[in-house]
């Protein structure tokens, strides 16, 4: 006997469709009771006569399973058979489903080889996810699989435990690469989800005196975050450390988290760290001052460092926009804004000098538009900035390279500042007044006096400070880079080389060193976004750019009216002259504004981005995992069962056919195909063998077969 | 000068470029879509590799039963009966490991062709299988690695049928164990006593399960089949859970 089991849906639904297209018995109509009793005639066995109708399949007759028989007397002798049982008929959804699911693809199971007794099959009385774990055990080894963890609560009778289906799936149980030890990338994916899906849910985790928090607080590790933005395959999900069956609480010696065991466990993926590198917490509550006092520490002093710098310049940047705004509208009002003319120019920055801000301008944005969306994982923008950087792998290959960038140009700094220090030949003569004298960038006192100015004039209790050649948020801003370089540059490598910082530090410093380089990182966006921009650029009597870190001059007006004590100091020293320079041209002067506008707009957005992220996620509070959990939990109910029309197959809408229209050719009711008529037969296509008439039907001359004669309409 | 610096680029090229000119052409994989267009042509002649029990119960609709371990010695007639010019291969859905047999059909035929992912990734893409003597599918529970470790140090322990090559099972196997390859299952089953607890133990544990259901079918009762195969069986010894000695993998004498 050779079938044809066919595998492509396409077939399938003509099978089915022919199964319930070709009348059961036609002539005379039959009710369903008096078609199973013709059944039940020949088929008497306990299991038919008495279990089936005590089955959850009772209302459906003998034949809307068993189709194809349209003359009992030919079936009782044997010459008409079966056609082959086809549940999807009804449960179609399901049928579809399996068709990638593990058992079909690898064991080639069909319906009937887990669903046993398919004529006594009754709804369990151990509820729906007893008899999961009841029936995957027959094959899947109890002792391997239930006898800890989720399958042995199941067992006592613990309704929110996970039976196997609800990690697995029940008939789409996915098909992963085979993978010893470590999970494959695709599996990761898909288990992990199904653990987020109820450790998320807090209502379900409230019950069973667990925290909804761990889920939350994973998500706050990188392993977390990169999961979160779309990564999951990349980076250790929860069954990479917890194991998959058999999980233990981590007091257990045998379980994979217990102290004893991480090494083993840490070490499927990382290799070469010091033993206490399993320090590291892989879901911290950093808010729980008991249990992690120094990561709340930390937390609290990175909140504060931002909130202290931010509360300041954010004030200061209001208060000057205000004051400086009236200014202007005065000066207008009084005729005294000069027009730009042709002026004397005179040199700020060097080529250099600009050259490196270019350079920093660059790894600054690719660090914060690589970096900034792994903390603002939740949210479709930062999923798409990652997409457009080739995802996160290729992200963190940019993020690092710009970091190098960024170091060199730090340590570049730090040799040109010595250098201003101890200039060659004058060794260590006249350091001090050097580190302190007006082109230092060192703060001195005179920068005190000068906050104090600014703040009097900003409530028009003064004049405006008369500045030297840095004024004081200016060396904020170059001393900002030396504190953020140790913190994002330090916790930056720690993060890099977490193995390697395992033999300097032990491992709870990394997770410390998250929290540093995920804040420092958001001070630097939002101080550099907002308060860079708007002391140098937005500020109304320089809105909307001040160009001259491009084009590296300033008119000598611009001078004399924002550098009073420099343009005095440089006219006492004689110095002016030599500081002059020729106009720009215009294209260069119009590449500068182009380049500047561009990095102006491009950081406003990201700050628009990174705030309105903030915003709405204290909005909506609750994070973590979905609230959805694959059986609804509270009691061992099974899933919404569909109600299935009993006794009648749905007939699906059929497909156009080859014989639609037809009514008079034959169907082979053990392969379904039909044969075309021919003169008063028909003909089998495949073989040219005429049948001729008999009966109801057709004849094999050569067999004997019988074939009924096709008629959808089912009138004969 | 530009020559001379060039001389050692070219060198180090022309390593780093030797192994993959000198490993001869791999076998080309094709993929199930693939595979479908190409049975549309004639003398395209699609194998599987796996034993005779496994392809009688499905295989790829109209293709030769050939265990790759046979391959060398029975293919060349059968190919050649079937006037083949184009040959697709096909394991369970990991690469088999034929190679050897697969090269040296290379020689006489203009395409040689493995299918990505083997049965499943055929069945996956939704096409047809056949099936000629479906074993029927038993409840057989399996066992890990764990428990039979146990039980290989207990007394009256259980008979462990690998259902490996012969090659494989000589490069090492769990003490005690008897090799009874899977294409030759169908033969030798009788070998297998009738009173003993048999474990059925093969790669990966994808194909010992239709086995442990084919010995159930000729009537052995107690038969479990080992979770993992002897990938997870090597890889338990690996973890160190176990002392070596304890539980070697010996190969055989």
């Amino acid at each position: 006997m050779n079938n044809t089991i066919s595998g492509s849906s396409l077939i399938v639904v003509l099978w089915l469709w022919l199964a319930g297209a070709i009348p059961v018995y036609a002539a005379p109509a039959m009710t369903t009771d008096e078609l199973n009793r013709r059944c039940l005639s020949c088929h008497d066995d306990f299991n038919y006569r008495v279990r089936f109708f005590e089955s959850l399949h009772r209302n459906n007759g003998c034949v809307s399973c068993h189709s194809g028989i349209r003359d009992f007397a030919r079936h009782a002798s044997g010459e008409e058979r079966l056609a082959a049982v086809a549940c999807g008929n009804c449960h179609g959804e399901i049928a579809g489903d399996y068709l990638k699911d593990v058992h079909y693809l690898r064991q080639d199971f069909r319906c009937n080889d887990c669903h046993r007794d398919i004529h006594g099959l009754r709804r369990p009385e151990t509820g729906f996810k007893v008899s999961v774990v009841n029936l995957c055990t027959k094959c899947h080894s109890s002792e391997e699989y239930v006898r800890f963890g989720h399958g042995k609560y199941v067992l006592e009778g613990k309704a929110d435990s996970a039976a196997c289906s609800d990690c697995h799936g029940l008939h789409n149980i996915p098909l992963f690469p085979p993978a010893v030890g470590k999970s494959s990338p695709e599996a990761r994916v898909w288990y992990t989800d199904k653990c987020i899906r109820c450790h998320g849910n807090e209502a379900m985790m409230k019950r069973n005196g667990l925290s909804a928090a761990t889920v939350r607080d994973y998500e706050e590790t990188y392993h977390g975050k990169v999961r979160k933005i779309g990564y999951a395959g990349q980076v250790a999900g929860c069954a990479d450390c917890h194991t998959s069956h058999n999980i233990l609480p981590a007091a257990d010696p045998r379980s994979a988290v217990n102290p004893e065991n991480l090494i083993a466990t840490c070490g499927k993926c990382h290799h070469g760290f010091q033993p206490r590198f399993v320090e590291f917490n892989a879901h911290p509550d950093y808010r729980n001052r008991e249990r992690y006092p120094v990561l709340f520490w930390t937390y609290v002093f990175m909140a504060a460092l931002l909130a202290s710098v931010f509360c300041f310049f954010w004030i200061h940047l209001v208060l000057w926009w205000r004051k400086a705004y009236w200014e202007k509208c005065r000066r207008l009002r009084e005729g005294k804004e000069a027009p730009e003319c042709e002026e004397e120019q005179i040199e700020r920055f060097s080529l250099k000098e600009r050259v490196m801000h270019i350079v920093l301008i660059f790894s600054f944005f690719t660090l914060v538009m690589t970096g900034i969306p792994l903390k603002y994982h939740n949210s479709d923008w930062s999923k798409i900035l990652i997409q457009l950087f080739g995802g996160v792998p290729r992200a963190g290959v940019f993020h690092r390279a710009a970091a190098l960038v960024l170091t060199a140009l730090f340590l570049y700094t730090c040799w040109l500042s010595l250098r201003f220090l101890f200039p060659a030949g004058r060794r260590m003569r006249g350091w001090i007044s050097r580190l302190f004298g007006p082109d230092s960038l060192f703060p001195n006192l005179k920068d005190l006096r000068d906050i104090k100015g600014m703040f009097l004039w900003f409530f028009d209790r003064g004049e405006m400070p008369r500045f030297d050649r840095w004024t004081y948020w200016e060396k904020f801003d170059f001393f900002a880079v030396f504190w953020g370089m140790a913190a994002i540059g330090g916790s930056g490598l720690i993060l890099w080389f977490p193995e390697f910082f395992s033999y300097i530090f032990p491992g709870w410093v990394i997770n410390a060193a998250t929290i540093v380089h995920s804040e420092e990182a958001l001070l630097a966006a939002l101080f550099i976004f907002t308060v860079h921009f708007f002391n140098n650029h937005l500020v109304p009597n320089k809105f909307p750019l001040e160009p001259n870190i491009f084009t590296g001059r300033n008119g000598l007006r611009q001078l004399q009216a924002e550098r009073p004590l420099e343009y005095e100091r440089l006219m006492a020293e004689n110095r002016l002259e030599s500081l002059k320079r020729p106009r720009l041209g215009v294209a260069t002067r119009l590449l500068s504004s182009l380049f500047g506008l561009a990095s102006l707009l491009l950081g406003l957005f990201l700050v628009f981005l990174i705030l309105w992220t903030i915003l709405s996620d204290t909005a909506n509070t609750p994070r973590g995992g979905g609230k959805d959990p694959l059986t609804p939990p509270g009691s061992l109910v099974e899933p919404p069962q569909p109600q299935y029309k009993p006794v009648e197959p749905p007939v699906p809408a059929p497909p156009a056919l080859p014989w639609a229209g037809h009514n008079r050719g034959a169907v082979n009711p053990r392969t379904g195909e039909y044969y075309p008529p021919s003169g008063k037969g028909v003909i089998n296509p495949r073989t040219g063998e005429y049948y001729p008439p008999s009966g109801q039907g057709f004849i094999n001359p050569r067999t004997g077969a019988y074939y009924p004669r096709f008629d959808p309409g089912g009138a004969q | 000068m530009r020559i001379k610096t060039a001389t050692p680029v070219f060198l180090i090229l022309a390593v780093l470029l030797a192994p993959a000119q000198g490993a001869g052409p791999d076998v080309t994989v094709v993929g199930p879509a693939a595979l479908h267009k190409m049975m549309q042509q004639k003398n395209t002649v699609v194998v599987d590799l796996m034993s005779r029990i496994e392809c009688m119960d499905h295989r790829i609709a109209g293709s030769l039963c050939i265990a790759c371990e046979e391959f060398a010695e029975k293919a060349p007639r059968r190919l050649r009966e079937k006037k083949a010019r184009v040959v697709v291969l096909y394991c369970d859905g990991e690469s088999c490991d034929c190679k050897a047999a697969v090269e040296s059909l290379q020689k006489g035929y203009p395409g040689v062709y493995m299918l990505k992912g083997g049965l499943s990734s055929w069945k996956q893409a939704g096409y047809a299988t056949e099936s000629e003597v479906r074993v029927p599918r038993a409840a057989i529970e399996s066992i890990d690695p764990d428990s039979l470790g146990k039980l290989l140090g207990e007394k009256s322990g259980p008979l462990i049928v690998d259902i490996r090559s012969e090659a494989s099972f000589k490069e090492g196997h769990i003490p005690g164990a008897a090799n009874i390859p899977f294409y030759r299952l169908q033969e030798r089953y009788q070998e297998i006593p009738l009173d003993r607890r048999i474990i059925v133990v093969d790669e990966r544990g994808s194909r010992s399960y239709l086995a442990a259901s084919y010995l159930a079918e000729k009537g052995f009762e107690d038969v479990n089949w080992l979770t993992g195969g002897m990938e997870k069986w090597n890889a338990r010894l690996c973890a160190g859970k176990v002392k070596v000695s304890d539980h070697r993998v010996s190969g055989s004498e």
